[in-house]
């Protein structure tokens, strides 16, 4: 420590009273110094988090006032304890310390404040991405439930005709139904499922179908187990795609929707289906499709790839799967 | 009765053949069609049933078309 000292002074920092203090008291000074400067950044702190106790619009400027008086008396009552540090011959300190001071203190409020600004900057972008979140999540439910109630109407129109015709049909048609509307229900949250439990909503929703379309819809599954077992996608995917395909084509039993799903090696899978031309007079919005490209996107995803062939009448969709790391599978 | 239904939906034309036959079980369905395509085929090739039973939007086309002359 006397060695900083020593270094002060053959470098001929400070002023020439200085030089004729001793080195513990010289020490103590500067001791004294830092412990001042400290007090000031210590009560600036403490009026910002007293500043932030009340709530509303409060002026900037009244902080600084209040930070300036403070420490000016700070400053005074320190130049009352330290006179004795202080040689009898040094020159008085007339406007020096007050001078540095106020430079002192104009660089802390100048400090503290960017320290704010960027606080501040940090929470509302927070604040702006949780918002942005919490937007995803809502508008992801919402596209989940809009496969719900026209789906219910016409699965209650069939169970009346069956009810009476079937009795047995009906049965195993309730059954399939619940079973499907609790999958959907109890997965509708989940965001990302593995290939198998999207593949058992896909083949209850069209077994469901089938009951009112008969051979009029045939669908193949060629997907090899670890990928079922091992893949993920976002929920209702395959679902969407099957009542896409069953919605935009004119099949019947002599004509009948052809659905097949393939996979191809990394992670492709592909949804591929005949194309029969329909009357419709209400031509296809798209809906369907950009709801699953949207619902790719807020999860992160590649949006699917469509790929309508006229010539060979034949429609597809591709679709990424996510392969989680191996420790991580179920 | 000779009737011919006409409905894209197999589960619905069951229904209605059966509802049919329930009222009038006299009465005879001779052919269930699916589409436009073949009730034009099957009235070419057919004398004309007593009567319709259609549905109006079948997958390709009106059924009114079919009975434009």
């Amino acid at each position: 420590m006397y060695a900083v000292v020593d270094t002060l002074r053959t470098a001929g920092i400070g002023r020439d009273f200085i030089a004729e203090l001793s080195n513990t008291r010289l020490l103590g000074l500067i001791a004294a110094v830092s412990l001042l400067v400290a007090f000031f950044w210590t009560m600036n702190i403490l009026l910002v988090m007293l500043e932030d106790r009340f709530p509303g619009k409060r002026p900037r400027v009244l902080r600084y006032v209040i930070s300036f008086g403070l420490g000016f008396v700070l400053l005074m009552l320190a130049h009352y304890v330290l006179k004795d540090l202080r040689p009898a011959n040094a020159p008085r300190p007339a406007l020096v310390p007050v001078f540095a001071f106020i430079v002192n203190n104009i660089i802390i409020l100048i400090l503290v404040d960017l320290v704010i600004a960027q606080t501040n900057k940090t929470l509302l972008e927070l604040d702006k991405a949780h918002l942005e979140v919490s937007n995803l999540v809502a508008s992801q439910k919402h596209l989940l439930n809009q496969i719900h109630p026209h789906f219910l109407f016409n699965a209650l129109g069939t169970l009346k005709i069956l009810i009476n015709s079937d009795p047995g049909l009906a049965n195993t048609y309730l059954g399939r139904l619940s079973n499907f509307l609790r999958n959907s229900i109890s997965m509708a949250d989940s965001g990302l499922i593995s290939v198998k439990e999207e593949l058992d909503l896909f083949s209850d929703y069209l077994e469901l179908q089938r009951v009112r379309f008969r051979e009029g819809i045939q669908y193949e599954i060629h997907i090899p187990d670890d990928v079922q077992q091992n893949g993920l996608l976002p929920v209702f995917s395959l679902q969407t795609l099957a009542e896409n395909a069953i919605q935009h084509n004119g099949f019947s039993q002599g004509e009948p929707l052809r659905i097949t799903l393939g996979f191809h090696a990394p992670d492709q899978l592909e949804v591929s289906n005949n194309l029969i031309a329909k009357f419709d007079p209400q031509p296809s919005t798209g809906t369907g499709l950009q709801n699953l490209s949207k619902r790719y996107r807020l999860l992160g995803l590649g949006a699917p790839l469509v790929f309508r062939d006229e010539i060979h009448h034949r429609f597809s969709v591709t679709l990424s799967l996510i392969f989680p790391p191996a420790k991580n599978r179920i | 009765m000779n009737i011919v239904i006409i409905e894209d939906e197999p589960l619905m034309a069951g229904e209605l053949e059966r509802m049919v036959l329930e009222l009038q079980p006299s009465w005879r369905v001779i052919a269930r069609l699916e589409s436009i395509k073949q009730a034009l085929t099957f009235v070419e090739h057919n004398p004309l049933p007593d009567l319709f039973l259609s549905d109006i939007q079948l997958t390709d086309g009106l059924s009114f078309e079919f009975l434009k002359p």
